[in-house]
């Protein structure tokens, strides 16, 4: 059946505020959806930076406790209310080199700390600190 | 015509029959685009706030990190500047960051503190609050927290050229104590008769002891909570012991049988790899272990130094790369191997005589980028030479010679690289005190006699507490430096 718009006086009125409505709410969406993806950012870069201080505190911890104890061997736990660390093994030896492997946690959000220390006695020397994708200087978890 | 006909009435057009509907339609597409533009708006409104929200918490996320960069710059001047309580942190007029007052305020409306705790001896935990209220419904606050500590200190040394004995252990009889290892504050010391096992407590200098099964040994050395002991078990000589509870070591299985011929004799632990030495066979001369799994040993590797000889590797130390080993041939004292290679090859080995030297060597020791070894006593001349080398990019350099006394069985160094500590199988001068920089010359500082019969077994320079531990075949004496008395890492 052929409709003529003519016959139809309302018909391109209609079509036009439907056209107008549809785009209007799709670009209403879309900045729900930015709105709410921003929101969602915020949140990561909050997380990621936790995370990394996680990572940061553990290989403090592990840096002083390498100091306080001759056999420290690293593998320690440590828990926050928003999230946690884990320092993986290490061998204390002889005030030669150690490598301290630390991945923090918050949220979804993981970093990873390899730090070399070239010795611990009498002062602290760090070769290296190093933010990595995966350990290669630790045997992973 | 009277009558004209009425006039006809002309047919309505399709506007004049639907001019109500016509308003309604308008009025319903207004009412129909306003609501449309109602909730548009609202969204977008929506959408911009949580942008805006958004970009509030990005902020308040870096002023945070900033101050907890800021604690840590101020860490690094003074530690013991991070008192506890709420501190406001800012950029002071010399360019430094300083706490000042209890909140900082940035100029576009965020407020930021960092509030310290103690959470352990020698660690504070900073939390870096930022609040922000932009209006209403645009407030919240964001806290990002770490944790600092303090180990940038530089750790002292006393003067050991001027030692006294703080405490000795005397369990009594002949235990034929033989070797030491420290975790936190407790020593083990092994012996060659049942029980097997020592303990000291360091602080509180309260002793036990551990019966392994009449079990007796003659090498330690720890990692974490475990120790590892060469036995006297033929079958199993090599055991883990858990010592989580610290005082209580327990057994862990399974106990290793070395399987090799030959007599493991030394041990030495790098990251998560244990050496084991050999004497009294002619290959392998070393073995390695991977010690990852906490509890577990599983073979790794085996190293032979020299096809033609078997040598007795009576010591191992590890640095960087290389494994660098005690070899009881007076012909060749040292030899250093490759751990990354699949066989253990060695790198070189060394041949002292050059140096002046002929004497097999019995203990090893590094420490930063020193090389100790001490050798056995020269029958014809009483001379016992020590050996110290720079270790550069995994090789010995020029070797310096001291002549100590006493079969050297026992060797340790400082860290500060300032002292050589010698333990010797005699009474006499069991213990030498050697300045490094003066090596070759008089080095010898001071000495210590073991309180006869006992003779020195080994000695351990214990860098957290500046102490020595010299171990005699009777007793354990824990030496300090001259005056110091308090714990040397401010």
């Amino acid at each position: 059946m052929h409709l003529n718009p003519r016959s139809r006086p309302g018909f391109v009125f209609l079509l036009s505020v439907l056209a107008v409505g549809v785009i209007a709410a799709a670009t209403a969406a879309s900045l729900l959806l930015l709105g709410g993806a921003a929101e969602h950012t915020a949140y990561s870069v909050e997380q990621s930076m936790q995370a990394l201080e996680f990572a940061r505190s553990c290989v403090e911890r592990g840096i002083l406790e390498a100091r306080n104890d001759m056999a420290y061997g690293g593998q320690e736990y440590y828990s926050w209310p928003r999230g946690s660390c884990l320092i993986l093994p290490i061998g204390f030896n002889a005030n030669a080199e150690n490598v301290f492997c630390a991945e923090g946690r918050s949220g979804l959000a993981l970093r990873r700390l390899e730090v070399e220390v070239t010795q611990l006695f009498p002062q602290v020397k760090v070769r290296s600190w190093n933010e990595v994708k995966t350990f290669t200087n630790c045997p992973t978890t | 015509m009277l009558f004209a006909p009425p006039p006809r009435r002309l047919p309505l057009t399709a506007a004049h029959r639907r001019g109500g509907f016509l308003l309604v339609e308008v009025m319903m597409g207004i009412a129909l685009f306003a609501m449309f533009l109602m909730s548009a708006g609202l969204v977008l409104m929506n959408g911009q706030e949580g942008t805006e929200m958004a970009g509030d918490r990005v902020r308040a996320t870096f002023l945070s990190e900033r101050s907890l960069e800021a604690t840590r710059d101020l860490r690094g001047v003074n530690f013991s500047s991070l008192t506890d309580g709420q501190h406001g942190v800012l950029l002071g007029a010399s360019g430094k960051w300083e706490f000042a007052g209890s909140e900082t305020d940035a100029l576009d409306g965020y407020k930021t503190n960092v509030q310290i705790s103690t959470p352990a001896l020698n660690v504070r935990r900073i939390v870096a609050q930022t609040k922000w209220k932009h209006g209403i419904g645009r407030s919240g606050s964001l806290v990002l927290t770490s944790e600092l500590a303090d180990w940038r200190s530089t750790c002292a040394i006393g003067d050991w050229a001027n030692l006294t004995e703080e405490w000795r252990y005397a369990p009594g009889g002949n235990p034929t104590l033989k070797d030491i290892a420290v975790v936190e504050d407790r020593a083990y010391v092994v012996s060659g008769v049942a029980p097997a096992l020592h303990i000291l407590n360091l602080s509180t200098h309260a002793t036990s002891t551990y019966d392994y099964g009449g079990l007796t040994a003659t090498a330690v050395v720890a990692k974490g909570r475990r120790l590892y002991l060469l036995t006297s078990d033929v079958n199993a000589e090599l055991r883990v012991l858990s010592v989580e509870n610290l005082s209580s070591p327990s057994p862990l299985n399974p106990v290793v049988n070395v399987n090799i011929a030959g007599t493991p004799t030394s041990l030495a632990i790098k990251g998560n790899t244990l050496y084991v030495g050999l004497t009294n066979s002619a290959n392998p001369e070393i073995l390695s272990f991977n010690i990852s799994n906490s509890g577990a040993v599983t073979p790794l590797k085996q190293g032979q130094l020299a096809p033609q000889a078997g040598f007795d590797v009576k010591g191992i130390a590890v640095a960087g790369t290389g494994a660098f080993l005690a070899l009881s041939d007076g012909g060749m004292e040292l030899g250093i191997t490759d751990t990354t290679h699949a066989n253990l090859n060695p790198n070189s080995i060394h041949n002292l005589t050059a140096w002046g030297g002929d004497q097999p060597s019995q203990s090893v020791a590094v420490s930063g980028s020193g090389l100790l070894i001490g050798c056995q006593k020269n029958a014809a001349t009483s001379q016992s030479p020590a050996w110290y080398s720079e270790i550069v990019n995994g090789a010995v350099t020029t070797f310096l010679r001291h002549l100590g006394s006493g079969s050297i069985t026992g060797v340790s160094l400082d860290p500060h690289g300032k002292y050589a500590f010698l333990a010797a199988v005699s009474g006499r001068k069991a213990l030498q005190v050697v300045s490094i920089a003066n090596f070759t010359g008089a080095g010898e500082l001071k000495s210590f006699n073991a309180t006869s019969p006992a003779v020195g077994q080994d000695v351990l320079y214990d860098p957290v507490r500046d102490r020595l531990y010299l171990v005699t075949s009777r007793d354990v004496i824990i030496l300090r430096p001259g005056g110091a008395s308090t714990r040397p890492c401010t």
